[in-house]
C-alpha cells in the first residue's frame, strides 16, 4: 500500500495541477481579444468549408463568358472572374482547399516530426545523432525552397503541395518535441514511471507527450497559417492547385493580369488568403501566451 | 526576276520559335506565344498594308530625319545565341534579323526581290538557282560579302556537325558552287517549291561573314557579324541586347524610304517576363516597343501617346492535337486511346466553341480557322470550313453516345465499361494560352469528359511530349510558318499530328513540295486538308493576330511585308 501510494503521489499532483494549469491558459486565451477573434475567424471558416457546396451559388465547373468581368454587385458580390465566374462562389469553395491544405501538410509535418523528436529526445545516441543532423541539414535550407523541390520531384498537384510542405517543415516540430522530451525526462514523476517499471513506449505516450503538447499546439496553430501561404505561393506559380480549382492562391495567379482594371478577381482572393493567415497567427500567438506559464502576466 | 511563282506564300516564322529548345518541333509553339506572327494580308501598298496607326502624325517629314535615338523593345525571352544556325528561338531570329541580310527577301505585295544578290535565275528543271551578287557590300568587320561567303554560309548551314534545325527548311539543297566572285549557284538534289520562299525568311539564311566565323568559332553566336542595317553591339545574358547602326548599309528593300543607314542610334532587346511589368515600363518609356496584351488594346488605342499597329492576319494555326503512340502498324490504331475512335476526336472538335474563346478570351484578335492552314498563307481557302468542325454540342453527345461512352450521373464523367471518360490534357504556361485551355476544359466537361489539365514550361513540354513519360491524350499547340510547306512540316515531327502520315495525306504534302503552279500546289494542300479534318487528326481553331504598341516619341517604326518591324525608317520625333 505504501509503495502504491509512493507511485502515484507525484501523479495525481501532477494532474491536479495540470488541470489548473489548463484553467488558467483557457481563462488567459480568453481573455486575448486578438486570440478570441482569431479563434471566430477559424470557426467561421471552418463552417463555411463545410457547408461550402451548399453556400456557393455555382459549383466550380460553371463557366459562362458571357458574364466576363463583371464588377462586384448585388447579384455577385465579390464580381465575376475572366471566365465569368462567380468570385465570391470560387472564394467559398476555395475555403475548403485551403483549410484542407493547412491541416494536411500540418498534420504530416506534426506526426513526422513528434514521432522524430521524441525518439530522438528519449533514446539519444545514435538515434539522436542521425535524426539530428538529418534535421539539421533540413533545418538549412527555407521551408518554401525544400517544398519546390519536393514538387520538383513529385510533380504539380494539391496533393503533392500538402507532402511537400509537410515535409518541408516538418524538421521544426522535430526540434521542439526533442527539446521538451530532454527537459520532461529529468522530471520526477518520469522517474517515478520508470522506477514503477514502465516500458519506454508507455513513458512516451503517457507521461512524455501530454506533457509536451502545449508548445506543438502553438507552433501547429503557427504552422497552419505558414503551409496555407506556402501553397498558395506554389499554387500562384503554377505547381500547386490546377484548373479549374478554386485555390485562392492559383485565383490570385491567374488575376494578376487584370490587376489594373478588374481589381476584384485578385482582391478578393487575395484578402481571403490573408484574413485567414491572420486568424491562425493570432490565435497561435494567443495560444503560446496562453499556454506558456512563465508568460503569466500581473 | 526570278522564280514568282510562290509570290503570294509569305515568309515569317523564323520569329516565332520558342527560346532555348532544340528540338524541331520547337517552332510548332512559336504563333501562340507573343513573338511576331503577324503578316500583312495581300495588298498593293506598303500604307494600306501596314495596318492602322493610331495617333501617327498624318504628314511625312520632307526632310531627312535626324540620327539619334533608341528603339526599346521589351519581350520575354532572352536569347542564348545569335549564331542562325545554332537556334531556332524566336527571341533570337528576331535580333539577328537586323545583323543578317539574305540573298533574297520579300516586296510588300510579297514577290521576291534582291537584298544580297542583284538578281537570280533558276534553270528550267528546278535544280539550280543562280544568284547575282550585289557589287560593294561590306560585312561589318569590312570584310567584303562575295560569292566565297554565301558558299560559306550555306556549306555551314548544311554540314551536320553544325546540327542547325533550318537545313530542313531549305529541304535538298545539295552544294553550293561558286562561279565568279560576284556569282553563286546552288544545286539541289530535287525540284523545291519553297526553296526561295523559306530561304527569304529572313536572319536564318542570312549571309555570315566567314572571316568572323573561323576568328571567333563557338564565340560566334555571342558577337554575330553580318552584313545587315544593324551590327552587335553587345549582350547582358539574362537582361538585354543592343545593336548598333551600320553607318555603311545601303538598303534596297523597295518598302523602306530610308536607303542608307538607319536613323536609330540603337536598336535594344530587353527581357521583361512579366506581362504587366512590361506594360508598366512602357507607360514610363522606359521601352518604346512592345507587343500588346489583348486586354490592353482598347486602352493602348485610346491613349493619345501610343501608336498602334494592327495586322488583319497571320501565318500561325493554333490547334488542340491529340497524342499518337509511334506508328508502327497501319494507321488508325495509333491514336492514344480513348482517341483511337475517330467519334470521341470528332466530338472534341464539336464540343468547343472557338468562336466564344475569340470572342471573350482573345479579344477578338484571331481568325477562325477550320483547317490547318495559316490564313495569310499560301493555299488557305476559307471553303475548306464546308470540311471543317462547327460548335455543335448535340452532335458530340450524339457521337460520344454512339461510341459508347454513356452518362451514369447527372454531373460525373461519361463512363464505358466502368470506365470514366478521363483524358490528360497539357499546354505551356503563358497567360492567354492557360485561359484558353481552361475554356477548352470547360467546354469538355459539359459534354461529359472529365479533362486534368496540366500546365508546364514550353521547354518542358515539348520535351515530354512523345517521349515514354508524356501521359497526355491531349495537348493545346501552335505552329507559325508563312510558307504553305508548313502542312508537310507540322506532319513530320515526334510528337501529336506530327506522327499523322496515312499514305493518302503525306502523298499530297510531299507532291506540293515538288509542285511550282501555286494554283496546283493550293489544290493539293486544300485536298491534304480534307483528309486531315475527316480524320480529326487535330482540331484546327484560329489564327492569332498581333498588335504592336509604340510611343509616339518613336516616328516612323512600320510593320514589313512579312509582318517584321521595320527598324531603318523609325526616327526620333521632332
Amino acid at each position: 500500500m505504501a509503495q502504491l501510494t509512493a507511485g502515484t503521489l507525484p501523479e495525481l499532483e501532477r494532474q491536479r495541477e495540470t488541470r489548473r494549469q489548463r484553467r488558467l491558459a483557457i481563462g488567459r486565451l480568453r481573455a486575448n481579444r486578438l486570440a478570441v477573434a482569431g479563434g471566430a475567424i477559424i470557426l467561421a471558416l471552418a463552417l463555411v468549408a463545410l457547408a461550402a457546396p451548399l453556400l456557393a451559388a455555382e459549383d466550380q465547373d460553371s463557366m459562362t463568358l458571357e458574364n466576363q468581368f463583371l464588377p462586384p454587385s448585388a447579384e455577385h458580390p465579390f464580381g465575376t472572374d475572366d471566365f465569368g465566374r462567380d468570385i465570391l462562389s470560387r472564394v467559398i469553395l476555395g475555403s475548403r482547399i485551403s483549410l484542407q491544405v493547412g491541416l494536411v501538410a500540418v498534420g504530416i509535418a506534426a506526426t513526422v516530426g513528434t514521432v522524430i523528436g521524441l525518439l530522438a529526445g528519449y533514446y539519444g545516441g545514435w538515434v539522436d545523432t542521425i535524426s539530428q543532423w538529418a534535421v539539421d541539414v533540413m533545418l538549412a535550407f527555407p521551408g518554401l525552397l525544400l517544398a519546390l523541390g519536393v514538387v520538383a520531384v513529385l510533380g504539380p498537384g494539391l496533393l503533392n503541395v500538402m507532402i511537400a510542405v509537410g515535409i518541408g517543415s516538418f524538421p521544426g516540430y522535430a526540434r521542439l518535441m526533442r527539446g521538451q522530451v530532454l527537459a520532461l525526462k529529468q522530471t520526477e514523476y518520469v522517474e517515478a514511471a520508470r522506477a514503477s517499471g514502465a516500458t519506454g513506449g508507455r513513458i512516451l505516450t503517457r507521461h512524455i507527450l501530454p506533457n509536451a503538447l502545449s508548445p506543438l499546439i502553438v507552433l501547429a496553430s503557427l504552422g497552419v497559417a505558414g503551409a496555407i501561404l506556402t501553397a498558395a505561393a506554389l499554387s500562384f506559380i503554377g505547381l500547386g492547385a490546377q484548373p479549374p480549382s478554386p485555390e485562392w492562391g492559383a485565383m490570385l495567379s491567374s488575376g494578376r493580369e487584370y490587376l489594373r482594371r478588374e481589381w476584384w478577381i485578385t482582391t478578393f482572393p487575395g484578402a481571403a488568403i490573408a484574413i485567414t493567415v491572420l486568424a491562425f497567427n493570432l490565435l497561435g500567438d494567443g495560444l503560446r501566451d496562453a499556454l506558456d506559464p512563465r508568460a503569466t502576466r500581473g | 526576276m526570278g522564280n514568282r511563282d510562290e509570290r503570294s506564300d509569305r515568309e515569317q516564322m523564323g520569329t516565332l520559335l520558342v527560346a532555348g529548345v532544340s528540338r524541331r518541333d520547337l517552332m510548332r509553339v512559336a504563333a501562340a506565344m507573343a513573338g511576331l506572327s503577324g503578316v500583312a494580308v495581300v495588298t498593293p501598298t506598303p500604307s494600306a498594308a501596314s495596318g492602322t496607326a493610331v495617333g501617327q502624325a498624318a504628314a511625312v517629314p520632307a526632310r531627312q530625319p535626324s540620327p539619334g535615338g533608341q528603339m526599346i523593345w521589351g519581350r520575354a525571352g532572352d536569347p542564348d545565341t545569335l549564331d542562325p544556325h545554332r537556334t531556332n528561338a524566336a527571341v533570337a531570329s528576331a535580333v539577328f534579323t537586323n545583323i543578317f541580310d539574305p540573298l533574297v527577301g520579300r516586296t510588300m505585295d510579297l514577290q521576291f526581290e534582291g537584298l544580297v544578290a542583284e538578281r537570280w535565275e533558276i534553270s528550267p528543271d528546278g535544280l539550280q538557282y543562280t544568284f547575282f551578287l550585289r557589287p560593294g557590300l561590306k560585312f561589318h568587320d569590312g570584310t567584303d560579302v562575295n560569292a566565297e561567303a554565301v558558299k560559306f554560309t550555306f556549306d555551314r548551314l548544311i554540314d551536320p556537325a553544325t546540327e542547325a534545325e533550318s537545313v530542313s527548311w531549305i529541304g535538298p539543297l545539295d552544294r553550293t558552287e561558286v562561279i565568279d566572285p560576284l556569282t553563286v549557284r546552288m544545286v539541289l538534289r530535287e525540284p523545291f517549291s519553297p526553296f526561295l520562299g523559306n530561304m527569304s525568311i529572313a536572319g536564318y539564311f542570312g549571309i555570315l561573314s566567314p572571316t568572323a566565323v573561323q576568328q571567333l568559332g563557338d564565340e560566334f553566336g555571342q558577337r554575330p557579324v553580318g552584313s545587315g542595317p544593324f551590327r552587335f553591339k553587345e549582350r547582358i545574358t539574362g537582361e538585354s541586347v543592343t545593336l548598333e547602326r551600320n553607318p555603311d548599309y545601303q538598303n534596297f528593300r523597295s518598302y523602306v524610304t530610308n536607303k542608307g543607314a538607319p536613323y536609330l542610334d540603337e536598336l535594344v532587346f530587353r527581357n521583361i517576363p512579366e506581362e504587366q511589368t512590361m506594360v508598366a515600363a512602357f507607360e514610363t518609356g522606359e521601352i518604346n516597343l512592345l507587343v500588346v496584351p489583348p486586354r490592353q488594346v482598347p486602352d493602348f488605342e485610346a491613349n493619345a501617346d501610343y501608336q498602334v499597329l494592327r495586322f488583319e492576319g497571320g501565318t500561325n494555326i493554333q490547334f488542340l492535337e491529340f497524342s499518337m503512340l509511334e506508328h508502327e502498324g497501319e494507321f488508325g490504331a495509333v491514336f492514344k486511346p480513348p482517341f483511337d475512335d475517330v467519334r470521341l476526336r470528332q466530338a472534341v472538335a464539336h464540343a468547343i466553341n472557338a468562336d466564344e474563346i475569340i470572342e471573350r478570351v482573345l479579344e477578338g484578335l484571331a481568325i477562325r480557322n477550320y483547317g490547318p492552314m495559316p490564313v495569310s498563307n499560301n493555299g488557305y481557302n476559307p471553303e475548306i470550313e464546308t470540311f471543317g468542325y462547327h460548335y455543335d454540342v448535340d452532335a458530340a453527345n450524339r457521337l460520344l453516345d454512339e461510341a459508347g461512352w454513356v452518362r451514369t450521373s447527372d454531373d460525373g464523367p461519361r463512363e464505358r465499361d466502368g470506365q470514366p471518360l478521363r483524358v490528360a490534357f497539357w499546354t505551356w504556361v503563358s497567360g492567354v494560352q492557360e485561359r484558353v485551355a481552361q475554356v477548352i476544359q470547360n467546354q469538355l466537361t459539359q459534354v461529359g469528359f472529365q479533362v486534368d489539365l496540366t500546365t508546364m514550361e514550353v521547354a518542358t513540354l515539348l520535351n515530354r511530349l512523345g517521349e515514354p513519360d508524356d501521359t497526355s491524350n491531349m495537348d493545346l499547340m501552335g505552329w507559325g510558318w508563312g510558307e504553305s510547306d508548313l502542312l508537310y512540316m507540322m506532319t513530320d515531327s515526334g510528337s501529336g499530328v506530327g506522327r499523322y502520315q496515312p499514305e493518302s495525306y503525306r502523298r499530297l504534302v510531299t507532291q506540293a513540295r515538288q509542285v511550282t503552279d501555286l494554283q496546283e500546289r493550293a489544290n493539293l494542300y486544300f485536298e491534304a486538308m480534307k483528309v486531315m479534318l475527316a480524320d480529326a487528326a487535330m482540331v484546327p481553331l484560329w489564327t492569332t493576330q498581333l498588335v504592336t504598341g509604340v510611343r509616339t516619341d518613336l516616328q516612323d517604326f512600320k510593320l514589313g511585308p512579312q509582318g517584321t518591324y521595320v527598324y531603318v525608317d523609325a526616327h526620333v520625333a521632332e
